[in-house]
């Protein structure tokens, strides 16, 4: 058997030393049969994107600033929003150029000023290799008022079907307003099913239609006064006949005079999903996070006034017809200290939604009355999305609080939106292991408009986190792991996460809150998650020798131009050939070539995909040809000129070193090492007997190639040539690997001549044959 | 006094002893010495015989009456005849990188790639270093791929370094490229 790196590497390496000159060759060498990468039908392709935002408003004092980050670090991206109104009419603005990991900010009302004072979705437009290029968020304000709330922008998914958006209500007093948002992304127009539940699981159903592209507005106040229920909170559900996958929700309190805003965060439920694609901790039950619930006494960092006193609690609902039930467990923080507890159990009648008060377990000593921020995390033994969970943490007169998203996602790479600080605000960031190994992470700020950057490493073990007050690195100087500290006068940025022992799937979860000292409000932002968008062959096809082994293996792209990721350990032990008489392969991808010929090879994994708002983990088959070959050609790939064909004194003659790629029965590239390519030749018709090894050094090297030289023959020039004599010299030839001697149907035609040479590289398959010339030959 | 006699020509007797010792060692030595002499000339003559005989090979004539000759590779016979000569005719090939015959020299050390890796590095380094023919020293960089790179890499660097002919110094940079990761 040989040891072989296989490796299908370009050819460059032979050409990329520019100071001596090649041979004149009469046939493009591109024309050679080899591969540039090493999967030849993996391609990136360039597409046109579309991200819709749900809603913006201009009305009164309301304010809307769009958001642009582009994610992907190699490219500038082009972004071309459009307003669409109420009815669906859209209005085009200009387009903005967003540098890598730069965030661009767009006023909607200044940039459209012809639209007047309204509201609607927005949708960005921008054309790229990857779809999750853009993350582009909505930062909506009241104006004067501590009023505002993060909206993100989601792809549509006219496959989808059978969704329904799952939300809470929640009317924390008189006074408050609310607006329930719904928009169609698409062009098809929606019937809809919105339904509103009591506390306690009572429906008030009714039916509903969106136009292509419109947005309509509802107040839930009004629908549960309508509905005459009673009580402080409930259920949501909207259902959509069909084209499920292009309808979006916002569900937002607003509360002027109380100096009181919240963003009630719904979410998709598909009822059909199944744990598997959802249990990112691969732990065998269903989880959602709340990375930064805000506890009792209130962090000092958040500058609320002394003696604030804040309502911890959350609100769980059941979103299924049958009883359900939750657990609950928290990790908690002080300043001097972290620590885990367990939390209530929940057992939910169907549509039931159920407040747990958070500040009454600090009263009872279940979590430590001196913490001040725990993450919260609920499990289930359920399908995915049937129990869904706010959290909100205010004091009581609502004006000051802040607010934590529950979310099941882990991910390897989050891309994260705007982060501020200067006299009023400033923003604490947090990412934490979700998985249950430890993990390495490494946390990324971006500033200077995304061209600088910071950045941090950490290992987190399960359910730790890393918590980044923004504002005291930059007061203190902190450094970063390569000794950098950021400038004194960074106002705002963008950051990201990577999972660096998990690539693929990852088990990071992440948080952030901005914080306005000015109204001591605080707003939530989410980060986007990158999943996988195509997964392939790290070598397709593949190249077995015969008798021999070579391994494969399984790279990705991100959505977020991350490409090349390494995948192989998540699709270890799947790896079959389709036909086992040609090859066979073994749980780390190692193929072995039993037979000469062509199978298929295929293996199977989880990966984080890249979905609609989320990143599902979703069964991928790479497959890919796999050929096992024997040395069939030499190819020519390239000849350099020698002084001489190293002639003795009294002699001359021109030389070359003629450069050769062993190919397979295929035309294609074996990347052998040890083989030893040997010749039988002519010289002006007489033969010697035999094939001998004649290459420099005597075998091939990892890429399969070598090199016959000195070539050329001596001719006497004692007395000097007044003449160019030649000789015709044919080069035949055969090739040992693995101690069996494999014909070659590649003839290699020389004219050797005193003043020039000329090496004609002939084989039978088109395009494959190459001539060089050197000099004059007759 | 007896007994200092006795104890002189005790001492006279072991001296004796001694330089007949010696002698008979140096005789000893001698005499390998002459038999490995014998025996290298014995290498040097059958590789001489070995290599005019292969470059013979390669001869030929024009029509037009033109003595010429192209390079002809050793069969798989003639290697295996050198490579019997055992060890002990590396340093006979090594010694053709005086040879005025860039042929010669050639030839050799085609012989010597034939050896086992580690023993080859100095005598291949010596042509890449100091043949009188680019085309030879460009060569030993290409056979120094059969030595340990951790050996050949820094030769390899020296020759890049310091030879001025530009195709040596191009093998000896994708020499380096090819390798240097590993070193």
């Amino acid at each position: 058997m040989l040891s072989t790196g296989y490796r299908l590497r370009t050819l460059a390496v032979i050409l990329s030393v520019a100071t001596m000159p090649s041979l004149a060759t009469a046939q493009n060498p591109q024309n050679i049969s080899h591969p540039a990468s090493t999967n030849a039908t993996h391609h990136l392709e360039v597409k046109d994107f579309e991200q819709f935002v749900p809603y913006w408003s201009t009305e009164g004092t309301w304010h809307s600033e769009l958001q642009l980050r582009n994610n992907v670090s190699s490219q500038e991206l082009i972004v071309t929003p459009s307003l669409r109104t109420p009815d669906g009419i859209e209005t085009i603005l200009p387009a903005v150029t967003v540098r890598p990991q730069e965030v661009k900010t767009i006023d909607v009302g200044e940039a459209a000023p012809q639209v007047g004072k309204t509201y609607g979705s927005i949708v960005v437009r921008y054309r790229s290799a990857f779809s999750g290029a853009l993350y582009a968020s909505l930062m909506l304000q009241d104006m004067g008022h501590p009023v505002s709330v993060h909206l993100d922008a989601i792809t549509a998914d006219d496959t989808l079907q059978g969704l329904s958006r799952e939300g809470i209500w929640w009317l924390p007093n008189d006074t408050t307003n609310d607006y329930l948002v719904l928009t169609n992304q698409g062009s098809a127009p929606l019937k809809l099913t919105l339904s509103i539940y009591d506390a306690q699981g009572k429906e008030s159903r009714q039916a509903l239609a969106l136009g292509p592209r419109q947005t309509a507005r509802y107040s839930v106040r009004q629908l549960v006064q309508s509905a005459g229920f009673r009580g402080s909170y409930g259920g949501i559900k909207i259902v959509a006949e069909k084209h499920a996958g292009t309808l979006d929700t916002v569900h937002f309190l607003f509360d002027e005079a109380a100096a009181f805003s919240a963003l009630l965060k719904m979410f998709d439920r598909d009822p059909a999903a199944k744990i598997e694609q959802r249990d990112f901790a691969r732990s065998g039950i269903w989880t959602l996070r709340a990375p930064m619930l805000a506890l009792s006494q209130p962090d000092p960092v958040l500058s609320f006034p002394e003696g604030t006193t804040l309502h911890p609690q959350l609100l769980i609902r059941n979103t299924t017809a049958s009883p359900v039930s939750a657990e609950l467990r928290f990790n908690w923080r002080s300043p001097s200290a972290v620590g885990k507890e367990a939390g209530p159990s929940l057992h939910l009648s169907p549509f039931e939604t159920r407040q747990v008060d958070v500040s009454a377990l600090q009263e009872q000593e279940v979590l430590p009355a001196k913490a001040n921020w725990t993450s919260v995390t609920l499990t289930t033994k359920g399908r995915p999305d049937e129990v869904v969970a706010i959290a909100a943490s205010y004091d009581s007169t609502l004006r000051y609080g802040a607010q934590t998203p529950f979310s099941d996602q882990l991910s390897f790479r989050w891309e994260g939106g705007q982060w501020q600080y200067d006299v009023q605000h400033n923003s604490i960031i947090t990412v934490g292991n979700g998985g249950t190994k430890a993990t390495r992470t490494a946390f990324t700020i971006f500033y200077n408009q995304g061209k600088d950057k910071y950045e941090l490493e950490q290992t987190l073990q399960p359910d730790e986190q890393m918590w980044v007050d923004v504002g005291k690195l930059i007061r203190q100087r902190v450094p970063d792991k390569n000794g950098k500290a950021l400038p004194v006068d960074v106002a705002s940025g963008s950051y990201e996460f990577r999972d660096l022992n998990d690539v693929g799937v990852g088990s990071l979860f992440e948080g952030k809150v901005v914080y306005d000292k000015t109204f001591g409000h605080v707003t939530y932002g989410c980060a986007h998650c990158c999943g996988i968008q195509s997964v392939y062959l790290q070598y397709s096809p593949l190249g077995v020798p015969f008798q021999g082994t070579s391994s494969n293996g399984v790279e990705g792209d991100d959505q977020c131009g991350d490409t090349g990721l390494h995948l192989s350990g998540l699709f270890l032990g799947n790896w079959k050939t389709t036909n086992s008489a040609i090859a066979t392969v073994d749980y780390y991808a190692k193929h072995t070539g039993v037979g000469v010929g062509s199978t298929t090879s295929v293996t199977s994994g989880q990966i984080s995909a890249a979905g609609r708002a989320t990143c599902p983990q979703e069964t991928r088959i790479p497959q890919g040809p796999t050929n096992v070959q024997v040395p069939t050609f030499f190819l020519g790939i390239t000849a350099d000129p020698l002084i001489s064909a190293n002639c003795d004194p009294g002699t001359i003659g021109a030389g070359a070193a003629v450069h050769y790629q062993v190919a397979d029965q295929f035309g294609q590239p074996m990347a052998v090492s040890g083989m030893t390519p040997q010749e039988h030749f002519t010289q002006n018709g007489t033969g010697n007997p035999g094939f001998s090894p004649f290459a420099t050094p005597p075998t091939t090297d990892a890429s399969g190639m070598f090199t016959d030289t000195p070539v050329g023959s001596c001719f006497n020039n004692n007395p000097p040539l007044t003449t160019n004599p030649c000789a015709n010299v044919v080069q035949t030839f055969n090739i040992v690997m693995s101690g069996v001697t494999y014909a070659i149907k590649t003839t290699t035609t020389r004219r050797d001549c005193a003043k020039g040479i000329r090496i004609q590289v002939s084989n039978p398959a088109p395009g494959t044959s190459n001539t060089f010339s050197n000099g004059t030959v007759n | 006094m007896l007994l200092q006699r006795t104890a002189v020509g005790m001492l006279l007797t072991v001296c004796c002893c001694a330089i007949l010792c010696i002698s008979q060692e140096e005789n000893g030595e001698t005499q390998s010495g002459q038999r490995a002499l014998a025996q290298t000339a014995a290498i040097r003559g059958k590789i001489q015989s070995i290599m005019r005989a292969t470059l013979k090979q390669g001869e030929f004539t024009t029509r037009e009456g033109i003595k010429a000759y192209t390079r002809v590779p050793p069969s798989n016979q003639t290697v295996d005849e050198v490579r019997r000569l055992g060890n002990g005719a590396i340093p006979v090939l090594a010694s053709y990188v005086n040879s005025s015959s860039p042929r010669e020299q050639e030839l050799a050390m085609r012989f010597l790639s034939t050896f086992d890796g580690g023993l080859i590095v100095d005598p291949l380094g010596d042509f890449a270093r100091h043949s009188a023919y680019a085309t030879n020293r460009a060569q030993a960089v290409l056979f120094l791929e059969q030595a340990p790179p951790s050996k050949a890499l820094p030769i390899v660097k020296e020759v890049f370094n310091g030879d001025s002919d530009p195709y040596v110094k191009k093998t000896a940079a994708e020499f380096i490229a090819k390798h240097s990761d590993k070193d």
